[in-house]
């Protein structure tokens, strides 16, 4: 072409394509060097010795299990009963498919695209994705446990290896390839910020919602029989499924029947194709550049409207307004505020339903009542502690417009608090209505008595949350659910405090049950909670001081990317 | 006497060992736009910080409009409006829920911030995502916010840490015409930007901060005139520009600051 000169020597014009083994060994090659890298900082170090513990834990557990299937696979084939296969493969599958499954769900996805702005081609692109599943930590679990398997069928029935071989291999194949896909797939949904937390969501009901399974089960046997025979033809499904398949292939083998078992593997076969097909496709999607950035999608036009003014509140300066709505705003799109709301209502139903002994409801709170709502309201407070001594946690960036805008430092924590307090209120007005529909109504000495504890309480969670939010912070992100643990102070802080408050509350209360004069426990939090406010009033010009003095601190860890 | 609207006596800020600002004097006078510039990690965003409040200085005074920062920093705050680094938003807000909110924190009644945030939110081309969180808005869009929150309660200096990284030549021609409007009016601008290009055609003064040292301040001119007097000094300088060419703000700061020059043999096979 006219005008341009050749391509000097060494410019990329040279350059040949990389095999896909160079490919592997560059990406092992960086994740070393990020490992070696992250051993700098002895926060690192203690993440690698941590990991260090879990996966000589994991391995423990896996070689267990190895050996446990194995065990269990020789009694299947040694004593002819196949019945255990249907429970070792359906159970390997779960667990291969879920597990990945629960935990991507809490967390950002690793963008396995990112790759490919290097030249790459796609069938190295399909390579490495597989690559990466079969490396994954629970692939490599379920192998061992798919070895130990044939191991087990190996002993009772060596003319069956080369059976169980082609059926776990090929079974072990369609796991790789669907939690692969399955993971691609769940990648294209977690870009979106709305999807990832709508699936956190999701994720924590049903996990709330598998601990009442137990105790309605056992309610359920009780009160009614079981009509199983109905959902037989849901047996009949599995059976065509591949661990169905797969233990189809192993017994059929067994009984000599080598055409079905070849039918059954043939089918495992089959499932793995259409998958691969299918993750296949949604790579190619990757490939050609599919944009899963977290970019809005086009409002529909016509949306211009007046900004609606803010909340009026005159009983409060408008900074302290003006935090205390943004802190509102803030907590109820939060997903930690919905566990402040919802576990201590799940708490009082689990102790309501929880199972029999002799068929008569004998937990605590069936046989006292009225210990529902203090017990209940307390568990509040507690959860409520995670933001309360962490406030400034979620602010992120934001956090420097409380330095730069005109307002006293005082006035956002009192705010902060303010928010907190109103969290609580709610929240212990919810575990009231229900203490009344699923227990009774409280008296009124036991109401009294709640509430005074916890004015005598709350206070001084706020003062020392206050001081730890400034001491010890740590950046939150109130968007994910993965456990954001605090730092290690401020855990034992708030332990602290927790022991010293609960402990007083708990003795007040058991001490005039026990003198039968529950009435008392109010007149008694009454002069604790003036304390306690006192106490507050002081920490919180203390800690409105400390807040200046530390927030170079505060910005390097609240701010940080 | 009109006080400067941005003074520094001595501003030092260490950092254990590292003086990452070191004895800084300088003075901007009020309605000046004003650029600070340096290379990366010369000390642009650690003054700003300090000038703002984000971050106490080690030695030194600061005084914005004539009002001591340390003495009465509300005060100061009450006149300034900032765009730091990182941009100070609340991801989990709406884009309009973030300007009552901002507004309010300024002392602005209720009323008054609803119909400024309606005006800044058209005016940025921000009003037709009201349901929108700050989390899910474009890096351009959020810069965009940032700075119409920074403008809501009419300050008199404007702090603006690096407002055009990341912005399309469309909101940034939105933002140029807002502050020059701000200066018309007699606001003071104070703004970091490795642009040189926007710098040079919106501000009327600069300072070149270098290695945590004051280097060079006054007004471009000035700054041509010292930078031109130097280079005709030195004899048979291949740098040196021909007298009837005015020196670009870019070739001023490589100037003073220094830069690498590309030999023949070095990086070759760039072609």
């Amino acid at each position: 072409m006219a005008g341009l000169s050749a391509a000097p020597p060494g410019s990329a014009a040279e350059l040949r394509g990389l095999s896909n083994a160079r490919m592997f060994a560059i990406i092992a090659e960086l994740r070393w060097h990020l490992l070696r890298n992250s051993l700098r900082t002895i926060r690192g170090r203690l993440e690698v010795i941590s990991r260090g513990f879990a996966a000589v834990t994991m391995t423990m557990l896996s070689i267990g299990g190895a050996i446990g299937l194995a065990i269990a696979s020789y009694l299947s084939v040694d004593d002819h009963r196949y019945s255990s296969f249907a429970l070792i493969f359906w159970g390997i599958f779960i667990f291969w498919q879920m597990y990945p499954v629960l935990g991507s769900a809490f967390s950002a996805p690793f963008e396995f695209g990112s790759l490919l702005r290097f030249p790459m081609r796609f069938s190295s692109f399909y390579l490495l994705n597989l690559a990466f599943g079969l490396l994954d930590p629970v692939s490599l679990v379920c192998v061992l446990w798919l070895f130990g398997v044939f191991v087990g069928v190996g002993i009772a029935d060596a003319s069956l290896l080369p059976w169980a071989f082609l059926a776990l291999f090929v079974f072990g194949a369609t796991n790789v390839l669907l939690s692969r896909t399955v993971y691609v797939w769940l990648e294209r949904w977690l870009a979106k910020r709305r999807t990832r937390e709508a699936l956190g969501l999701l994720f924590v009901f049903m996990m709330i919602c598998f601990q009442f399974v137990g105790p309605l089960a056992s309610r359920w046997q009780r009160h009614q029989a079981p009509a199983l025979g109905q959902y037989a033809y849901l047996f009949h499904i599995a059976n065509f499924l591949p661990p169905g398949l797969a233990e189809a292939a192993l017994i059929d083998a067994h009984r000599g029947d080598q055409m079905f078992a070849f039918f059954s593997i043939a089918a495992i076969a089959a499932y793995a194709l259409g998958i691969a097909a299918l993750l296949g496709m949604r790579l190619q999607a990757q490939f050609i550049g599919e944009n899963l950035s977290e970019a809005l999608a086009p409002e529909p036009a016509g949306h211009q409207e007046k900004v609606r003014a803010a909340w009026d509140i005159r009983l409060l300066p408008t900074p302290v307004a003006a935090i205390f709505e943004k802190e509102i705003r803030y907590l109820f799109r939060s997903a930690p505020i919905i566990f402040t709301f919802v576990m201590p209502l799940f708490v009082l139903a689990m102790f309501r339903f929880v199972p029999s002994h002799g068929g008569h409801e004998s937990s605590f709170l069936v046989k006292a009542p009225d210990w529902a709502f203090p017990i209940g309201a307390g568990y509040a407070l507690l959860i409520l502690a995670n933001i309360v001594y962490n406030s400034f946690g979620a602010d992120g960036p934001g956090l420097q417009l409380y330095l730069t805008a005109p307002v006293r430092l005082r006035d956002v924590l009192l705010a902060k608090n303010l928010a907190h307090s109103t969290v609580l209120v709610l929240a212990t007005s919810g575990v009231l209505i229900t203490t009344i529909v699923l227990y009774r109504p409280p008296s009124f000495a036991v109401t009294f008595g709640t509430v005074m504890a916890l004015l005598f309480a709350l206070p001084l969670n706020l003062a020392a949350g206050n001081m730890m939010s400034i001491y010890s912070p740590k950046k939150y992100d109130f968007g994910a659910f993965n456990r954001q643990r605090s730092t290690g102070a401020t855990a034992f802080v708030s332990m602290g405090v927790e022991a010293v408050v609960v402990g007083i509350a708990a003795a007040v209360f058991f001490l005039t049950r026990y003198l039968q004069r529950v009435w008392l426990a109010g007149i008694i939090f009454l002069p604790l909670a003036a304390i306690a406010l006192a106490v507050y009033w002081v920490v919180l010009n203390l800690a409105a001081r400390r807040v200046l003095e530390r927030r170079e601190i505060l910005i390097a860890e609240i701010c940080r990317t | 006497m009109v006080a400067p609207a941005v003074s520094a006596e001595n501003l030092t800020r260490r950092f254990g060992p590292l003086t990452a600002v070191d004895h800084i004097q300088m003075t901007v006078a009020a309605g000046q736009f004003f650029g600070f510039l340096g290379p990366n990690g010369a000390g642009k965003s650690t003054t700003i910080k300090m000038l703002t409040g984000l971050l106490a200085p080690t030695e030194g005074r600061i005084r914005i409009l004539g009002i001591d920062l340390e003495e009465d920093p509300v005060a100061v705050k009450r006149q300034i409006g900032v765009v730091p680094e990182g941009l100070a938003l609340f991801g989990r807000l709406t884009g309009s829920e973030y300007l009552n909110f901002v507004g309010r924190m300024y002392g602005l009644d209720r009323k008054t911030t609803a119909q400024r945030a309606t005006e800044l939110l058209d005016f940025m081309q921000l009003s037709d995502r009201p349901k929108s969180l700050i989390t899910d808005y474009s890096h351009g869009m959020q810069k965009k916010l940032a700075m119409a929150a920074a403008v809501i309660h009419g300050p008199r200096v404007l702090f603006l840490d690096e407002p055009f990284e990341g912005v399309d030549a469309v909101a940034s021609g939105t933002l140029k015409a807002m502050l020059q409007r701000m200066i018309g009016h007699g606001a003071t601008i104070f703004l970091t930007s490795h642009v040189l290009e926007i710098v040079e055609r919106l501000c009327s003064h600069v300072a070149i901060i270098h290695k945590g040292r004051l280097v060079a301040q006054g007004s471009l001119d000035e700054l041509r005139s010292g930078v031109e007097a130097r280079l005709s000094a030195a004899p048979g300088s291949a740098d040196s520009a021909a007298p009837h060419e005015r020196l670009t703000l870019e070739e001023i700061f490589l100037n003073i600051v220094g830069g690498t020059v590309l030999r023949d043999q070095e990086l070759s096979w760039l072609g």
